[in-house]
């Protein structure tokens, strides 16, 4: 487990958090072109191998390549307007991750009119607190989950609330430690914990459901 | 810390260490799946997984759901056109 001492809270906030209609202007403040292409060369370097990373993320969020391409897009504008607020050989990753979640938000309650979007505040109540459901245990046989194919997987992680898929994603397909996530979803870890544990539970469920259709179980 | 005391307790009234309840095991199980147990916790747990089956069970399901996720799932790579185009942005911001 990590320990507080190498943990800087700073480290993956950005300066401004939230979505920023000036980034679109592209205000950001005039360099001379030496200091530029030394910020361009630095930003390309420290950010650009990210991408892909970034970009199943957002995909994974959207679930829409376009919509990934755009957040994707705004993610990089955004980390470099602030790029300055940027500590060299910090968690780079962590703080991107974090801007586009960010983004991601905020796009997401502006169309939060659509009816299929999920509603946010329902499901911050509902697995707010930080109690762990201790009984939930889904009967699910090793063989039938090991024999599913990598679309069957996806569609029941698909299928879950964004929050929960959004911690799954963080914690299983891109291996962010749980103080890694805390920051990056803005949560406390007891809370870290208690929504993976909730989203592991309605997947396993999920998953369950689709043995049980495809003939797995028996 | 809770775990520790149960521990203690154990010990001070003579009944095995691995004698946790499966509730505290619940707990731990996801810590060591994710890799963010304490050397100590992991270690008491998997002595445990060997004298309760129920619990083996549930983290060789914990463990199998993980890797599944792990490796099944596509990564999408970003389009070629994406990180051209966020370059030529950037060179006019």
């Amino acid at each position: 487990m990590m320990t507080e001492d190498n943990l800087n809270n700073e480290e993956i906030r950005p300066e401004n958090e939230g979505h920023d209609p000036e980034l679109e202007k592209g205000s950001v403040p005039e360099l001379d072109p030496k200091a530029k292409a030394e910020k361009d060369a630095q930003f390309e370097k420290e950010f650009m191998p990210l991408i892909s990373s970034l970009y199943n993320f957002a995909y994974r969020l959207t679930l829409d390549e376009d919509d990934a391409n755009d957040l994707v897009q705004e993610t990089y504008l955004k980390a470099y307007r602030f790029f300055a607020s940027y500590e060299q050989g910090t968690n780079a990753k962590a703080w991107l991750f974090r801007i586009l979640k960010n983004s991601f938000i905020n796009d997401f309650r502006k169309k939060s009119k659509q009816p299929s979007k999920v509603d946010y505040q329902e499901v911050e109540s509902f697995y707010n607190s930080d109690d762990v459901d201790e009984n939930i245990t889904v009967d699910l046989r090793i063989e039938s989950i090991q024999d599913m194919i990598g679309d069957e997987v996806a569609t029941a992680l698909n299928a879950l609330a964004v929050d929960f898929r959004t911690i799954i994603i963080l914690c299983d397909l891109e291996g962010f430690t749980y103080e890694e996530m805390a920051k990056i979803l803005d949560i406390p870890i007891g809370t870290v914990r208690s929504r993976l544990h909730r989203a592991r539970n309605l997947l396993k469920e999920k998953l369950k459901e689709y043995a049980g259709t495809m003939g797995y179980n028996k | 810390m809770k775990r520790n005391f149960t521990n203690w307790m154990g010990s001070l009234f003579g009944k095995p260490k691995q004698k946790a309840t499966c509730c505290d095991c619940i707990k731990s199980l996801q810590l060591v799946v994710d890799g963010e147990a304490t050397k100590q916790q992991e270690e008491y747990f998997l002595n445990h997984l060997d004298e309760c089956m129920p619990c083996y069970n549930f983290y060789e399901v914990e463990k199998t759901v993980k890797q599944v996720l792990q490796n099944k799932i596509e990564k999408k790579s970003a389009p070629t056109h994406l990180a051209e185009n966020i370059r030529s942005r950037l060179k006019s911001m």
